[in-house]
């Protein structure tokens, strides 16, 4: 394994766990950020 | 290998990265933009190839010194600013630092498109900075006058290893800044004045609550005894649309720059959530639509449908009612106390004999009316807002109908002896006297029970925060319990909804009247008899 094929996967890895991490986090967070609830609203 | 291919090596390289990095970018910012977002990206992918091809055909400094422009935009306002410090920083730092100390905020998260995106945005302006870097510095050795030496002063290795160690650096050092810029902390207020913001539609449809709802505050402020901060109300009528509300709610917070907000209405406090987000503030809306509370900056505080559903079925159950004829206006908050309280009556037991959801232009019931007679049904579950609310309750009244229930509705009558004898879930108050003395001290004012005792205590706990020099936001992060005039209000860690038990009311002499005040005055009659 050449040290170029080293760092690719290196930085494949690097990003999926990144990605990964972020949709975990945004999964437990619930539904933030979105609209739907606009139109349930009341007083 | 030639210097020649090693510019074009770099140079497609760099163009590479940057029209993938540009690609995020769009993603990124079709959330903000919206479909504007994708002219961005054209400009991000046009530009550098036209300056990259320009470059290519004249070796002229001046295209590259454009190319290097724009990829140094990438890398610094895309990559690093929004990729990185507003991007990664605030999804994985700050949900790391909220979880750990209540003084961070909850981030606001989006949609994971948005959020991954982000990501790639600053993964790609790395990819861009390196391949830029590269580039101009084999267009540089070409021309025989480069800065950077061709040959390499140290090992490979070892570069790397400082590359290492100086990242590692530089990445504490950028979490650091991160954490103490995400800090809430207390700053005394200028001159020793408070402003809280009071957000209500005072006119339209809401107007009995909002004008209910501002002297309720008004009323919390002028009991305030021996505060070591003088407090001010900056009380802005919203009006009952939305779209319109979103310049009044700018107009206070960002451009007034109040201390903190206390809204009316979910439709309104839905305008006002970024902007607390966004000016850092506690934004304490009494509201029913959970989702406005986020627990970072954004809290509700008023029972929840569900809650005012339990309670009324409970109700109902105690009275030996089996079944309900359902009589409402299309309305949504309407709506969803009738859509809990039918989930809350089918786990009981209690069948839904007549239900009709009238349209808002409706004004005569009386074939409505007569239809739910014909299933005799043990009560009738009424609630419409003004006007509506007493041209039905005089009806069902000339058709002889008595057994009435309901949520809130009777509280925003304004003729409430129409509703003699029915009763209702709302509210609590832990001392009817706040509601006396709330009519005496504003005759004019009808007093909407609903919303009263949490604007009233809402206003009261932005209060503590700053009598105890603490941030207001994390002040209210950090409360569990908090006894008012409405009663215990409390709120689960990281929640921004606080929890309050509504309780029963009924129509007696024409007014709305606490059931256990009732049992009690009952009681006493016979005890004197």
């Amino acid at each position: 394994m050449t040290s170029r094929t080293r760092t690719r996967i290196g930085w494949v890895a690097v990003i999926a766990i990144l990605l990964g991490a972020a949709y975990v986090i945004v999964a437990r967070s619930g539904p933030a950020g979105s609209a739907a609830t606009l139109s349930v609203y009341g007083h | 290998m030639s210097s020649t291919y090693r510019l074009h090596h770099a140079a497609r390289r760099s163009l590479a990265s940057v029209m993938l990095t540009a690609a995020a970018i769009t993603v990124n910012h079709l959330y903000s933009l919206g479909p504007r977002a994708l002219l961005l990206g054209a400009v991000l992918v046009v530009l550098p190839t036209a300056l990259l091809l320009w470059f290519r055909r004249t070796r002229s400094r001046l295209a590259l010194a454009g190319y290097a422009a724009v990829s140094a935009w990438i890398v610094a306002g895309f990559g690093l600013y929004k990729g990185l410090w507003l991007g990664m920083l605030r999804l994985f730092a700050g949900t790391a630092l909220a979880s750990v100390s209540s003084s961070f905020p909850k981030p606001t998260i989006g949609r994971y498109p948005f959020e991954a995106s982000g990501i790639l945005m600053f993964v790609g302006a790395l990819f861009v900075a390196y391949y830029g870097f590269e580039l101009v510095r084999a267009a540089l050795a070409t021309t025989d006058t480069s800065p950077f030496p061709a040959g390499e002063a140290e090992a490979p290795t070892q570069r790397w290893r400082f590359a290492g160690v100086g990242g590692a650096l530089l990445a504490a050092g950028v979490v650091a800044a991160y954490a103490v810029a995400d800090r809430d902390t207390f700053a005394a207020p200028p001159n020793g004045v408070v402003t809280i913001g009071v957000i209500a539609p005072v006119t339209g449809p809401y107007a009995i609550l909002g004008n209910s709802f501002v002297k309720a505050v008004q009323m919390a402020l002028d009991d305030l005894r021996g505060t070591k901060y003088r407090y001010r109300l900056r009380i802005e009528d919203s009006g009952p649309d939305p779209a319109r509300a979103r310049a009044h709610v700018k107009k206070v917070v960002e451009d007034e720059n109040v201390d903190a907000v206390i809204g009316a209405v979910s439709l309104i406090g839905q305008v006002t959530k970024p902007f607390a987000t966004k000016a850092r503030i506690p934004h304490l809306c009494v509201c029913t639509v959970a989702t406005i509370g986020d627990g970072a900056y954004n809290f509700t505080n008023i029972p929840s449908p569900e809650a005012e559903a339990v309670q009324w079925v409970a109700e109902a159950r105690r009275r030996g009612i089996r079944t309900v004829a359902i009589v409402q206006q299309d309305y949504p908050s309407i709506n969803n106390h009738v859509k809990a309280m039918k989930a809350e009556a089918a786990r009981e037991g209690l069948r839904i004999a007549y239900d009709n959801r009238y349209a808002d232009s409706v004004t005569d019931f009386r074939a409505i009316i007569a239809e739910a007679k014909r299933v005799s049904a043990d009560v009738y579950y009424v609630e419409a807002l003004e006007p509506q609310l007493d041209v039905l309750a005089q009806q069902l009244a000339d058709a002889g109908v008595r057994n009435i229930a309901s949520v809130v509705a009777p509280s925003l009558s304004t003729k409430p002896w129409l509703f003699e004898g029915a009763w209702y879930t709302d509210s609590d108050l832990s001392d009817i006297a706040f509601k006396r003395r709330f009519e005496a001290k504003y005759p004019g004012t009808q007093f909407a029970t609903h919303m009263m005792p949490y604007a009233y205590d809402s206003f009261n706990m932005i209060v503590r925060a700053y009598e105890q020099g603490v941030n207001p936001a994390v002040y209210v992060r950090n409360v569990r319990s908090y006894v008012g005039v409405a009663g215990t209000v409390t709120k689960q860690p990281g929640s921004g909804n606080f929890a309050s038990q509504p309780t029963v009311w009924t129509i007696t002499n024409g007014k709305p009247t606490l059931l256990r005040d009732e049992a009690v005055s009952i009681r006493t009659e016979r005890i004197e008899r």
